[in-house]
């Protein structure tokens, strides 16, 4: 018992050395102090600190498991520098013009808070709904969703012969192999926040690495069908440039990974957009607990090839349209 | 370490004919050596072309270009006729500024970086540019340190490793 207190005692001093010499603000004096070698003459500093916060040293440390004890969680782990040398390349490439306007500055952006406020009350649809974490919302409902997959599949399949006319549903289900790529949806749902791409944070207009900028600005969309289409649909406009933007906003700032696109039930994820080209972005989006890629085709206004067919999909057009090519 | 003092009096060389021509004594030193022409480490990784200041003064037009040599990342930013050549390790990280005058690099006593308007700061406002290139590498390479980061302060001592990093609030009054 006594030497499973010593040898306990012995890994703490471990774990605290570690995380001591992890911890950048520390100064130089106390950190040489802990160093100092012992009467045993200790390993180097640079042997502890590669070891991680198991304490341990060569001889295993006494008391524990070496394998235990070397996964320990010193909490220091992260506490290094956050910036680096930027080397490699962000997802989405390099810009080679910035389109910052002002010029550089360590200042918050004058009228930020302000603006997001004042923008709030006009946002659509329940933009701030989803703000709660998620990202674990994702893990916590993954399981329940693989188990739910099967029976969708079937409701699906039932629901098709009944009910032919559901376009929103033909539009999901279209393609047949887009659930043939479920395993990989889901592998990237679960690492998705670690996959975001290096624009998709605050400041997200001018990271775009793509610097078009060509998007929207008009009084109604340009596109050919918009007109009658508009008007069958009951709607006269799409959600402005500034509630789309806001809502990213928001969305980077409380750290999710989708909006909610106005007018709908649609969530975008807004990191997956990228340009095709310089008229056409592709994305993903979830509807329910669906994620399906597509395409849009921002100056012909269509979704994979097709024009909308509701209101719903419009907006979802010019949600990614936004992100991708709109001013901020 | 022979690497880097090679790289250091490469790059030096460069700046030191960059300021010489600008003051007109650039003759037969415009040519950059033959060895940085050749040198097989060497990839530039973009150009920008974006705003920059110095000591505070206001925005001006500027060229970055950022190129990986061995162990480091070199930016050049080329203002008008001055450049200032900052050199970042990872590793520990350290970040260093070329000094001509002394022909040597000088590690930074600080730098800061706000994501919402991509600006990198070094020795606080000595040299600010609009670099969201190196934000966005920055930001995917520490996801989750930075989730939810807008200002991030990082402090060197003076052997050039980090002392202090500090975020958002708790940057105040570090400079």
């Amino acid at each position: 018992m006594g030497h499973q207190q010593t040898a306990r005692s012995r890994g703490g001093f471990g774990l605290l050395l570690a995380g001591l010499l992890s911890l950048p603000a520390l100064p130089a004096e106390a950190a040489q102090f802990l160093l100092e070698p012992g009467p045993t003459g200790a390993q180097s500093p640079e042997l502890i600190a590669r070891k991680g916060g198991g304490g341990g040293g060569r001889s295993g440390g006494g008391g524990g498991s070496r394998s235990r004890a070397s996964r320990g969680s010193s909490g220091f782990k992260s506490s290094g520098s956050s910036l680096n040398r930027g080397s490699k390349k962000p997802s989405g490439g390099w810009s080679s013009r910035s389109n910052q306007k002002g010029g550089p500055s360590l200042d918050q952006r004058k009228g930020s808070d302000s603006r997001k406020s004042g923008n709030r009350d006009n946002r659509t649809a329940n933009s701030s709904g989803n703000r709660d974490g998620r990202r674990d919302d994702r893990s916590d409902n993954r399981d329940g969703r693989r188990d739910d997959r099967s029976d969708n599949r079937d409701g699906r399949r039932d629901d098709r012969s009944g009910n032919r006319d559901n376009r929103r549903d033909d539009r999901w289900d279209r393609r047949d192999n887009r659930w043939d790529d479920r395993a990989n949806r889901w592998d990237r749902r679960w690492d998705r926040w670690d996959r975001y791409p290096g624009w998709a944070r605050p400041g997200w207009g001018n990271a775009r690495p793509w610097n078009y900028g060509w998007y929207g600005g008009w009084a109604t969309p340009s596109w050919g069908w918009w007109g009658a289409n508009a008007a069958a649909w009951g709607v006269t406009s799409l959600a402005t440039a500034a509630i789309i933007n806001a809502a990213v906003d928001d969305a980077v700032s409380s750290h999710n990974t989708t909006i909610v696109v106005p007018n709908t039930d649609y969530r975008l994820l807004y990191g997956s957009v990228e340009p095709l080209n310089e008229q056409s972005v592709s994305f993903s989006v979830e509807s329910g607990d669906r994620e399906v890629a597509m395409n849009a085709d921002c100056k012909r206004g269509t979704l994979d090839g097709r024009d909308p067919s509701t209101a719903r999909e419009a907006e979802l057009l010019n949600a990614a349209c936004q992100v991708a090519f709109g001013n901020t | 370490m022979q690497l880097r003092n090679s790289t250091a009096q490469r790059v030096g060389l460069g700046v030191a004919s960059a300021l010489l021509c600008a003051t007109g004594l650039c003759a037969g030193l415009n040519a950059p050596p033959a060895e940085a022409q050749t040198k097989a480490s060497s990839e530039t990784l973009y150009k920008l072309k974006t705003t920059c200041s110095i000591k505070r003064g206001p925005a001006q037009d500027c060229v970055i270009e950022a190129v990986n040599e061995g162990d480091a990342t070199i930016y050049r930013h080329t203002i008008g006729k001055t450049v200032e050549l900052i050199r970042i390790t990872d590793s520990p990280v350290s970040m260093s500024r070329w000094d001509a005058a002394t022909n040597s690099w000088v590690v930074l006593r600080s730098a800061g970086a706000r994501f919402s308007t991509n600006t990198i700061c070094f020795n606080d406002r000595d040299l600010c540019v609009v670099n969201p290139n190196y934000l966005n590498s920055v930001r995917e390479e520490k996801v989750d340190a930075l989730a939810g980061r807008d200002l991030v302060g990082v402090k060197f001592s003076r052997d050039g490793r980090v002392s202090l990093t500090c975020y958002d609030e708790a940057c105040e009054g570090v400079n």
